[in-house]
């Protein structure tokens, strides 16, 4: 078939432009590396010197990792949730679970002013209490959200009270706010402006593994997918237990975003945007197709905006919310005036 | 041998939203759908057809009685073996920007196609001689949303004919069809339940389509208990209008439709008839109110209308009075 050729075509070329934008990431930063230096700092040479080792292997080999997988998960997770609910605006905050790792985070930093407590100066923990909360809180609104739907079974109402739950959980982390010390609300803040450049290579390198392990699952549900595309009573007709796979999806896509929101703060649009692009650029909706594009797609667009983030020879850095927001935001009204009546993809 | 055969016994419609006391529609259905029957489920909105339609094709559990599917009771088959028994083609919408009609057919195949939904030979030549007997083959290619409301129900159709079962249930197949493409779609299904032995069921509003096409009618309504029975024999007995109630419309056991009784002017008008045209004229006629009545030999001096060298012309016994080059001529005049 001719459309198979031109997909593989255009997955090399993708994953080659994933490749160089990863490898950019390793080169361009605040201190200044020659090429040769760092390739030999990341295969760990004796000629590469210390500050390289260091630069490389500790700070931008993590960051890029980071950036890779957690590009991977959020737009693997935006394409399955947009397929679930039937709706193009779908997207890994509309499920409230940022909004529950948000809530984490808040009631952990600011637990100090408001209840007293001195949660967040384990200091010798590290950022791991900010990953942990927002991890557990991100789960607290999965373990909701996955009651729910289990109970009414329609994913539109279960869309509905993911945002709903996203409203309330802004309000108390409002609440907190407003009662905390400006110094803890500062630290809040600036989780809230997402990083990729918080983790330590372990951390990397699970953000890795979960989002090998969420494209192989996606890629094994291909085919209910496609049927899904019909709605869900076409797809029971032939034959798939439509509520059993939209729920265990959930639970992946939960659990994704939570272990991506976990450690990089809610990073906004990459999840809503990289399918639209995905489907666009491929002109297809089978998600044999969309499921590598978007991987590839997601990977390349989170490198990117992480290089762009960095300012590659000044030395401040963007926060990589505003980057991707700046990104993100013209390619869905792209698709919104694209698409007029929104019944579509 | 178990036969191929769905049957209904004892089954309660209707349907129970959360924990609510589940709304009963019908009771006691007792009805089954054979291979080569073509059977129409005709009720007035809100009967509970797309219910019943539903509750036998798995969709929702019924409230009380037994579904069985060749002698398998339908609540211990899996939706896998299911699939394989039942397609169908319902009012559900979807639409995808990327979506060609191809895909849609195909989906037909999943439940015989590999685990990453790879079609294989078979599958092709199944897609595309199904295609190709619908007449739609040039279409396949084409985003299915960007279709015509027609061609998207030939497409669905095809969907359901490649998921090759024995039976086939559509919810109103023919609704927002126009009306050639209402009829190959009824030829085709009747067609289909002949000539490849499928069991049919279709619930539609339109009962012409239905006293046409039907092997049997299914009869249902808030108020009565399940009826079915021949069409023939169902509007002859008068049970189309027991079934849509309406105190205004009847349906007419003469003409086989449905139609207001209206009040006439009282004015009688008589027409000699002369084929299409002075059919019309009745037709016409009789929505202005005027009584309608055939021209004797006994009257030869009253005035009558008939259609004579393409034209409409009144006569008083031979004497011819008045042409007319259309209806419209003959109604905005007067007829004296």
């Amino acid at each position: 078939m001719q459309n198979n050729t031109r997909h593989r075509f255009w997955f090399l070329i993708f994953f080659l432009l994933s490749l160089l934008l990863f490898f950019a990431n390793l080169w361009f930063g605040s201190v200044l590396l020659g090429w040769k230096h760092v390739l030999s700092a990341l295969f760990h040479r004796p000629d590469a010197g210390n500050a390289a080792l260091v630069i490389v292997n500790q700070y931008r080999l993590p960051q890029a990792v980071t950036a890779l997988s957690t590009g991977i998960v959020l737009s693997l997770s935006g394409l399955i949730l947009q397929t679930l609910f039937r709706n193009p605006l779908a997207g890994p905050s509309v499920l409230g679970i940022s909004s529950g790792a948000s809530l984490g985070v808040a009631l952990v930093v600011m637990s100090g002013s408001v209840f007293g407590l001195q949660l967040a100066q384990f200091q010798f923990l590290g950022n791991i209490t900010i990953v942990m909360s927002a991890f557990l809180g991100a789960l607290l609104v999965l373990a909701l959200i996955i009651y729910v739907s289990g109970r009414v079974g329609n994913v539109i109402t279960v869309l509905i009270i993911g945002i709903m739950v996203g409203y309330a959980v802004s309000a108390v982390v409002s609440v907190l706010q407003y009662f905390t010390s400006s110094d803890e609300l500062h630290t809040y803040i600036l989780w809230g402006l997402g990083s990729f450049s918080k983790t330590t290579i372990q951390q990397s390198l699970f953000l890795l593994f979960t989002a090998i392990a969420g494209t192989f699952i996606a890629l094994y549900f291909v085919k209910p997918l496609n049927a899904l595309l019909a709605g869900t009573h076409y797809a029971q007709s032939i034959g798939f237990r439509t509520k059993r796979i939209q729920t265990f999806l959930i639970l992946v896509t939960g659990v994704l975003v939570a272990v991506g929101t976990a450690f990089t703060g809610p990073i906004a649009f990459l999840g809503l945007a990289v399918p639209h692009l995905a489907r666009g650029f491929f002109k297809s909706s089978q998600h044999g197709v969309l499921i590598p594009a978007t991987v590839l797609m997601g990977a390349s667009l989170a490198l990117f905006c992480n290089l762009v983030a960095k300012l590659p020879g000044y030395d401040i850095s963007l926060p990589i919310n505003s980057v991707t927001s700046l990104v993100g935001a013209p390619v869905i009204i792209w698709v919104v005036l694209r698409n007029r009546h929104l019944k579509t993809f | 041998m178990a036969s191929a055969k769905l049957h209904i016994d004892n089954l309660s419609n209707g349907y129970q939203t959360g924990k609510q006391k589940p709304v009963v529609l019908q009771e006691a259905i007792n009805a089954s759908l054979e291979p080569g029957q073509l059977i129409c489920l005709l009720g007035p909105n809100g009967a509970g057809k797309s219910t019943l339609l539903r509750t036998l094709s798995g969709f929702q559990k019924p409230l009380s009685g037994n579904i069985s599917y060749s002698g398998k009771p339908l609540e211990s088959m899996s939706l896998r073996a299911l699939s394989r028994q039942l397609a169908v083609v319902l009012t559900d919408r979807f639409s995808d920007r990327f979506l060609t009609a191809f895909e849609v057919v195909s989906m037909g195949r999943f439940p015989y196609a590999s685990f990453w939904g790879q079609l294989s030979g078979k599958d092709n030549k199944i897609i595309h001689s199904t295609l190709e007997m619908l007449g739609v083959t040039s279409l396949k290619d084409e985003i299915f949303e960007n279709l015509s409301d027609g061609e998207k129900q030939k497409m669905l159709l095809a969907r359901a004919l490649v998921q090759d079962t024995p039976f086939l249930f559509l919810d109103e197949p023919v609704a927002f069809v126009d009306s050639p493409g209402k009829i190959e779609i009824m030829e085709w299904l009747s067609f289909f339940a002949r000539e490849h032995s499928k069991g049919i069921l279709m619930t539609t509003h339109d009962i012409e389509i239905a006293l046409d096409y039907a092997d049997y009618l299914w009869l249902i309504n808030r108020e009565k208990s399940f009826k079915t029975g021949l069409p023939e024999d169902l509007v002859w007995k008068g049970a189309i209008n027991v079934y849509f109630d309406r105190l205004e419309v009847r349906f007419d056991a003469a003409k086989g439709r449905f139609g207001v009784s209206k009040p006439t002017l009282g004015k009688k008008v008589l027409l000699k008839q002369a084929g299409a045209p002075t059919r019309w004229l009745k037709k016409a006629l009789t929505r202005k109110g005027f009584q309608v009545s055939g021209v004797t030999d006994k009257q030869p001096e009253d005035f009558y209308i008939t259609f004579e060298n393409g034209a409409f012309v009144q006569y008083r016994g031979d004497e011819l009075l008045k042409r007319f080059k259309d209806i419209e001529e003959i109604l905005n005049q007067g007829i004296s």
